[in-house]
């Protein structure tokens, strides 16, 4: 993949997520602000102003209306991409949160943080509809399984659940990494579940026996992100060894690193069509890369 | 705005009043006027010094052993990420994200064993000396307010002592220095305290204040009116000193970097005008290491500057890590071009720069991946002022914890600072406000640092 855009915050970038349509790219900042770039021109469009400390994560609902963010300052936002409105905020969280994740359909939020639960919002009456409790550290990492009915969540206690929605109760927890688990992803249909990890490594396991099917191992320093394709074959993940490793699924083989941050890379989103990939990073920009 | 009033304990008959004060907008000089700021017995003798000090305060507490002080040798929970490279000076190791400073050494000298922290968040004790407790009536003056007492304006139109710190969430951060009882006269022109940022003057741009017509027109109504009732002869050497600062324009000069080439800036960094980290302390602005040399240059004594965030308890604001790479690299660059011109400007053996903050940072790294307070022992850095340079000064135990040997206190290192600017400690005394003559820092237990000498 070749870089196309470097987009710059005045502060560390906590995420970047491509709009489904894949014309517009929003980031979230430690500068406590939300940016909408144009991703036909690497322009910003528009800041958005709101959050009383750091945004972690913003992201796109499915038909890209609206916009979530969840930030440091304990609330969940909602946004009008279109004219950068805010429409909701919804609190709930004890403590900072750390991570936010939204279901493939668009109607669910989860949330994790230092108060060490998962929080469930419905995202239309936007409103909290359930705690997932279990964890006895900060939750870093929410992923929602395609169909969305489950979650898992990966934690600073060392810990990865997986948890079924309907019961709310822990279906299991899988096992093969050491320390705090930094990135969870579920694969497009929904079969394997991948985790970038303090151990510097990126683990696959199968989601339905919870057994661990591969480990990739190059990174120098921690996991903090990843990110499956769309299509399922290639594994994105990101370091704070300042590299993007994008991994052949099947083979464990590092097929491409993408070098030029100059810090932690803390999320990593492909673009509806794979073609590309936006990477954020403590450096203060988000990079843009196309294949 | 400039404003230029009267107030009116004693009017004359054209309304001028005989107090009349002059204000570079709310002037951010602890409230006072310009006068006011400059009425004090300034000692005209040592006035001619060209002696001056830039320090630069890293607000929360840089962690001593990430920078000057690396443990390579300990267990991973202490010695971190970063890996120590070689300096100019053989012996001589520091971080890897100061490649600049270890290319320039030879021109610097480490202090890795800096004790005495009161323990408190706050620029106070890097700016006086002394703790916050237990103060004199009137409070301790921070060492600009003690200079310009004590020497005076060094020459005309310029402040002796400004503070370049910006306004911050955290205000003991964005303390500009306080007076104490050298008088509210020797307060720091302080243009940046009230947040507007990019040098401004409280509601003043420096086109508006090197707008010479409108300000002289403004003065010359004045001078007139003045001169015509014979008044000016009745205005003391203070508001004609007043007069000199608002009428010449160093000051606004020496505060518009657009009078810098933009390769110049470039080389020194520029920055981002936001607050840098959590947010609640100051910016990582590099433009404020050349206005501080631009400071001196044209005749400021100290200028002090408070520079990031540096109170990196980690996640999920960043670990300590993550900050130091963004904070360093930056740091670098400011400090190693600030020395540089310094020394091309044949500036350097007459401009003291210290860079240091309010305590260092626990070895043992946290769960979150930052490092909490340390006032155990924290590290400082040294440049200019005719100090003796290339080497480093005292060290800790195996695991950055305490001061192994030579522990440096604050005050022998303020006792340098004011012997560089020719001022000896042992003699030299403010008086009280009960009148009482006090020492600048305890004389009895601390010197100079013989090693800079």
């Amino acid at each position: 993949m070749k870089l196309i855009f470097t987009l710059r915050h005045p502060n560390a970038v906590y995420y970047a997520s491509f709009s489904p349509d894949g014309k517009t790219l929003a980031s979230a900042s430690l500068d406590n602000t939300i940016k909408l770039w144009n991703l036909a021109t690497g322009e910003e469009r528009a800041t958005l102003r709101g959050h009383g400390d750091g945004v972690c994560t913003v992201v796109f609902s499915p038909d890209g209306k609206q916009l979530f963010s969840a930030s440091l300052d304990k609330s969940l936002k909602t946004w009008n991409p279109a004219d950068g409105a805010l429409l909701t905020t919804m609190t709930g969280h004890q403590q900072y949160i750390e991570c936010m994740a939204m279901s493939a359909d668009g109607k669910m939020l989860a949330s994790g943080g230092y108060d060490n639960v998962v929080r469930l919002w419905d995202t239309a009456a936007r409103a909290a509809t359930q705690n997932l409790s279990g964890h006895s550290d900060a939750i870093y990492t929410v992923a929602f399984s395609p169909d969305g009915k489950r979650l898992a969540s990966g934690s600073n206690d060392g810990t990865l659940r997986l948890w079924d929605l309907l019961t709310g109760k822990q279906l299991t927890s899988l096992k093969g990494h050491l320390g705090a688990v930094q990135g969870v992803a579920f694969s497009p249909d929904g079969k394997q579940v991948a985790a970038g990890c303090s151990d510097k490594t990126v683990r696959l396991w199968d989601a339905a026996s919870g057994e661990l099917k591969a480990t990739f191992t190059g990174h120098d320093k921690y996991v903090k992100c990843i990110a499956f394709s769309p299509d399922g074959r290639t594994l994105a993940s990101g370091s704070m060894d300042e590299s993007v490793r994008l991994w052949d699924v099947k083979s464990g083989a590092a097929r491409e690193i993408l070098n030029g941050h100059e810090n932690a890379i803390y999320s990593i989103d492909f673009s509806k069509d794979g073609r590309r990939l936006a990477t954020a990073s403590f450096d203060r920009t988000i990079r843009v890369w196309e294949q | 705005m400039l404003t230029i009033g009267g107030k009116s304990d004693s009017t004359f008959c054209d309304g001028i009043s005989r107090r009349s004060f002059l204000r570079v907008g709310g002037l951010a000089m602890g409230g006072l006027t310009l006068s006011q700021l400059l009425q004090a017995e300034a000692q005209s003798e040592t006035g001619r010094s060209n002696k001056s000090i830039i320090m630069i305060f890293l607000s929360g507490g840089p962690p001593h052993q990430d920078m000057f002080d690396l443990k390579p040798e300990a267990p991973i929970e202490i010695r971190g990420e970063f890996s120590p490279i070689p300096t100019n000076v053989p012996g001589i190791d520091i971080c890897e994200h100061l490649p600049g400073m270890a290319q320039m050494m030879d021109r610097m000298a480490i202090i890795r064993s800096i004790v005495g922290s009161e323990g408190r968040h706050a620029a106070f004790q890097c700016l006086t000396g002394w703790p916050v407790r237990n103060q004199p009536v009137g409070g301790w003056p921070s060492f600009g307010s003690a200079v310009s007492k004590l020497q005076g304006q060094a020459r005309e139109g310029m402040p002796p002592f400004v503070s370049l710190s910006p306004k911050m969430r955290s205000s003991s951060w964005s303390d500009t220095g306080q007076a104490g009882f050298a008088g509210q006269a020797h307060a720091p022109f302080a243009p940046n305290a009230d947040g507007t940022g990019n040098l401004e003057l409280n509601g003043v741009s420096l086109e508006h204040l090197s707008d010479r017509r409108s300000l002289l027109t403004g003065l010359d109504r004045l001078r007139r009116d003045v001169d015509a009732s014979g008044a000016i002869e009745g205005l003391d050497a203070y508001q004609q000193q007043a007069f000199g600062i608002l009428t010449s324009s160093r000051l606004a000069d020496a505060l518009d970097l657009e009078q810098e080439s933009p390769e110049m800036r470039d080389r020194y960094g520029r920055g981002d005008n936001v607050p840098a980290g959590y947010g609640d302390a100051g910016p990582l602005m590099n433009d404020y290491f050349l206005a501080a040399r631009r400071l001196v240059e044209a005749g400021a004594r100290v200028v002090s500057l408070a520079y990031g965030r540096w109170d990196w308890h980690g996640r999920p604001h960043g670990t300590n890590f993550e900050n130091a790479r963004d904070h360093l690299p930056r740091l670098d660059q400011g400090v190693t071009a600030l020395i540089d011109d310094l020394t091309e400007r044949g500036m350097i053996d007459d401009v003291s720069v210290i860079v240091w903050g309010e305590f260092g940072r626990t070895p043992r790294i946290n769960k979150k991946g930052g490092r909490d307070h340390w006032p155990r022992v924290s590290c400082g850095l040294l440049a200019g002022g005719g100090i003796q340079a290339g080497q480093v000064i005292g060290s800790t135990n195996r695991l950055g914890e305490h001061a192994k040997d030579r522990p440096v206190h604050f005050q022998e290192v303020f006792a340098s600072l004011y012997r560089n600017m020719g001022i000896d400690t042992n003699s030299a005394t403010i008086n009280d406000l009960h009148g009482r003559p006090r020492f600048l820092i305890d004389h009895n237990a601390y010197q100079p640092l013989p090693e800079l000498v």
